[in-house]
């Protein structure tokens, strides 16, 4: 790569520039903080039990309104005689309504995901049973469940089916010694019930029966006394999908229009476009589809496909970036073989690494998600094997990103060690050889330096949000949600960092000819900028004459010997 | 509310057995909601009106004061949020099986009565002993507990969406950031419902005896364990005094192994206890199985059961 536009930009030019970019960064944490909410809510809601002696599994058991709600029961103790198992149904019809108000969902809600909480009560008959595990209660749970819609204006008794499953789960519940006694409760684990990936209806209906017999077979026997069945529903909160889309809606016209003027700096240069130069080319491209605002469509088409088309951008963007910090790395080696290094070839084994650990998510994604558009019931987690595939893939993963940070930290090293090699020898060699390795050093040195500082905020920003509640005070008026913030903030940072890269990465050839030597303008220039800091405006002298900059690079690369 | 008051005192005359003296000792406590409890809501509304069942119409309005019992800000509460009647009444049974399960080694082992809908606990609820107290705190809970269920099932449309912060009514403010939890309207509920009468004659005759039931209430109504207030010490509960609403211990099944309550020489008072022997085919090594039966073998014993004299 040629010199860039940082090496050239005045320092005044230059903090005006990271000034804005700052006060970008700074922006995009507020809306977080200030005006989103958080990202997601959950509502527990408790299942009405309904009977009914014929149970027909085409017909829907509903809670509301009086007059369709099916015939329910309090407790198991009032139940009539002769009801099985398989004539209960538990009900969930959501959203519940507050504030005598019938709530209904909003497409900017996005998505749904239900947890089931089972309640299970100590039953004196429990006495005598010793635990066979660490847990006193350690079973297959089987659920009958049935997942249907209805939309605004529907009659109040027709729902349409959307998913129907028989699941296998794993229930695992535990009591303290001092509470076996009937009236306290098991504490049981959370289970994972389903995942729907677009929210497109008003009204959601969920049927689930715990059978006794299914298929001929007799299953949920080790239940004890479940009482209850609570279902905590989860959805993105409106308000933060708006700001969010916001946000992408700003950011997606900024770094199109970022990317066309790097891409047009570049098809201006007589050489061919170098390694580095494609590789945040690239990076641009990922982050514009990354920043596509797609979830403008949810509202209108029922996208069930979003959440891994979502997955699947964001997998690009980071793969991106994660190549870029490589080649970037790589290119700035300062080995004599330079113009070896300027080929994606000689960073295969590297690269790989970056690819098989996307693949390997890629797959367990489409394994998890891929799977649910057609049963959001589904989870790879039930089944022995589905954990230890899941496992296997996620494991992969981990082995790729840790070779991947190995060749990272290795390279990172070597330039260093490189760097203070070439320092010793900077008095010694020519003055062009000079200003080429200074423009490298401070390339990589400000690059080092914004990556290391935008890694740091996100690892602290995480860890803060771990450490607090989710909500800080300032005083009474203002609180800032900070896992909003988080989100946003991060988002934010990593557009700015790219449209940072690209606006001062790009190859720096204003105005003078093509024929000269790029490298030895910049080069005179930064001495220049060295020698006089207070030089606003940026003259270009000829220095010297050469066919092309690639060229003045061949020729510079070639002649260590001189030196 | 005067109403109310006149009733009470009405049915305390027509009584007419209750010494003089004891309705200027005891003030008149109504306590009376909580007989929703043993009777449940159903029984009382007009029957074979269909609209009246329906207790979300707007004619639901009018059950509130087809409820017996109940003071002015009762009704009005009631009237505010007619499904959560029913609420009240699951809550007040909910905490009346507990006491009783709690207390059912005891002399007095909370029993209810249907005869006076004034009294559902019979005139001891009259006393401020610590047996009233376990009844005030109880029930509250109860409430507390099934207002937040129905809530929480939404069987109940009138739990609050707390929306404050965004500033949002709340079809708007619950798609923009979600609601809180449904625990606070049970509280809320319960103190404008429960606390109601105790804060009315409080009002007007200022006795010690509304202020201990109301800490009892909110003791009650407090998750973590808060200490009961009694002013006056419990009666032993031994003789059967119908007056005072005490049913003594005659004929009540005492353990003669145990040194606790349930013991035969403290439960039957020194008057001495009836053995029989008795064959039981019982059922034992149970289990229960989801759902709703318990499977058992059946097991012969030969037991002497003890009753009080």
């Amino acid at each position: 790569m040629g010199g860039a536009i940082i090496e050239n930009l005045s320092g005044r030019k230059l903090s005006v520039l990271i000034a804005l970019l700052m006060i970008c960064q700074l922006c995009c944490f507020l809306l977080g903080g200030l005006i989103a909410p958080a990202p997601t809510s959950a509502s527990t809601v408790l299942g009405t039990k309904c009977y009914d002696r014929n149970y027909n599994s085409s017909k829907w058991y509903q809670s509301r309104p009086v007059k369709q709600m099916c015939h329910s029961f309090d407790s198991l103790d009032e139940l009539e005689s002769g009801i099985t198992a398989d004539d209960i149904i538990f009900v969930f019809q959501v959203p519940i309504p507050r504030e005598k108000t019938i709530l209904d969902f909003s497409r900017w809600q996005q998505n749904l995901i239900g947890t089931l909480i089972p309640e299970v009560f100590y039953d004196e008959n429990d006495t005598g049973k010793q635990p066979s595990s660490q847990h006193d209660i350690e079973t297959q749970l089987t659920v009958d469940a049935r997942l249907a819609y209805q939309n605004k204006g529907d009659p109040d008794d027709k729902w349409t089916p959307l998913a129907s499953s028989v699941e296998e789960r794993k229930l695992e519940c535990s009591i303290l010694a001092e509470h076996r006694k009937p009236g306290y409760q098991y504490s049981c684990s959370l289970i994972p019930l389903f995942e729907l990936g677009s929210l497109h209806h008003d009204f959601y209906l969920l049927n689930l029966r715990l059978p006794n017999k299914l298929a001929g077979k007799e299953v949920n026997r080790g239940l004890s006394r479940l009482e209850n069945l609570m279902v905590a529903f989860i959805n993105q909160n409106g308000g933060f999908t708006k700001v969010w889309v916001s946000l992408k809606t700003v950011f997606f016209p900024l770094v199109v229009v970022a990317l066309v003027w790097f891409w047009r700096r570049i098809c201006l240069l007589a050489r061919p476009p170098a390694l580095l130069e494609c590789c945040i080319l690239e990076l641009g491209a990922a982050l514009t589809l990354l920043n596509l605002p797609l979830e403008y469509l949810t509202l209108l088409v029922d996208c069930p496909w979003m959440t891994v088309l979502g997955d699947i951008r964001q997998g690009v963007f980071y793969a991106s970036l994660l190549s870029f910090w490589l080649i970037f790395a790589g290119e700035h080696l300062m080995f004599e073989d330079e113009v070896e290094r300027n080929r994606l070839r000689a960073y295969w084994r590297h690269l790989s690494a970056v690819l098989g650990g996307c693949v390997c998510l890629f797959i367990f994604d489409m394994c998890e998600r891929g799977v649910q558009l057609t049963n959001p019931f589904y989870s790879i987690w039930v089944t022995d094997i589905g954990t230890n595939l899941a496992l296997a893939f996620i494991i992969l993963a981990g082995i790729c990103a840790g070779l991947y940070f190995c060749f990272l930290s290795y390279m990172i090293w070597k330039v260093f060690v490189n760097i203070s090699a070439k320092r010793n020898s900077l008095t010694a060699m020519s003055s062009n050889r000079r200003l080429k390795y200074q423009g490298i050093i401070y390339r990589f040195k400000a690059l080092m330096l914004a990556t290391l500082l935008c890694a740091a905020m996100t690892v602290i920003g995480f860890i803060l949000g771990q450490v607090s509640e989710g909500r800080w005070k300032w005083d009474e008026d203002i609180s800032l949600e900070y896992t909003s913030a988080f989100f946003t903030g991060v988002y934010g940072m990593w557009n700015v960092y790219t449209l940072a890269l690209l606006c001062l990465y790009a190859p720096s050839h204003k105005k003078w000819p093509r024929e000269e030597s790029v490298q030895s303008i910049h080069g005179e220039l930064l001495a220049r900028d060295q020698l006089n800091s207070q030089s606003e405006e940026i003259e270009f002298s000829r220095f010297a004459a050469e066919p092309s900059e690639l060229s003045a690079l061949t020729a510079l690369a070639g002649k260590p010997a001189t030196d | 509310m005067d109403t109310a008051k006149v009733r009470v005192s009405s049915v305390k005359i027509s009584l007419a057995v209750l010494p003089l003296l004891l309705l200027l000792l005891w003030p008149p406590v109504a306590a009376n909601w909580m007989y929703l409890g043993v009777v449940g809501v159903t029984p009382l509304l007009p029957q074979g009106d269909q609209e009246a069942q329906n207790l979300s119409t707007s004619s639901a309005v009018s059950i509130c004061q087809h409820l017996p019992g109940l003071v002015q800000q009762q009704v009005a509460v009631c009237q505010d949020h007619p499904d959560a009647i029913k609420s009240v009444s699951a809550g007040a049974r909910r905490g009346i099986t507990e006491c009783q399960y709690q207390f059912r080694h005891e002399r007095w082992n909370c029993t209810t009565t249907h005869e006076d809908p004034d009294v559902p606990f019979g005139h001891i609820i009259k006393r401020g002993s610590k047996e009233t107290a376990f009844i005030y705190a109880i029930t509250s809970a109860g409430v507390v507990h099934a207002v937040t269920q129905a809530c929480s099932s939404g069987n109940l449309t009138d739990c609050y969406c707390d929306m404050s912060k965004q500033g949002l009514s709340t079809p708007e403010g619950w798609k923009w950031g979600g609601c809180s939890d449904n625990l606070n309207f049970g509280n809320q509920f319960a103190r404008q419902f429960v606390d109601a009468p105790e804060k009315e004659w409080h009002k007007k005759e200022k006795k010690f005896r509304n202020l201990m039931n109301l800490h009892n209430n909110e003791a009650g109504r407090q998750e973590r364990k808060s200490e009961l207030v009694h002013i006056h010490s419990s009666p032993n509960y031994c003789k059967s005094k119908p007056k005072k609403g005490i049913l003594g211990t005659s004929g009540r099944q005492c353990n003669k192994t145990s040194s606790g309550p349930d013991s035969c020489s403290f439960l039957c008072c020194g008057r001495g206890y009836n053995t029989k022997a008795v064959k039981y085919i019982e059922r034992c090594h149970c289990k229960f199985v989801w759902c709703c039966r318990v499977e058992c073998k059946n097991c012969v014993t030969k037991v002497d059961v003890h009753t009080c004299k």
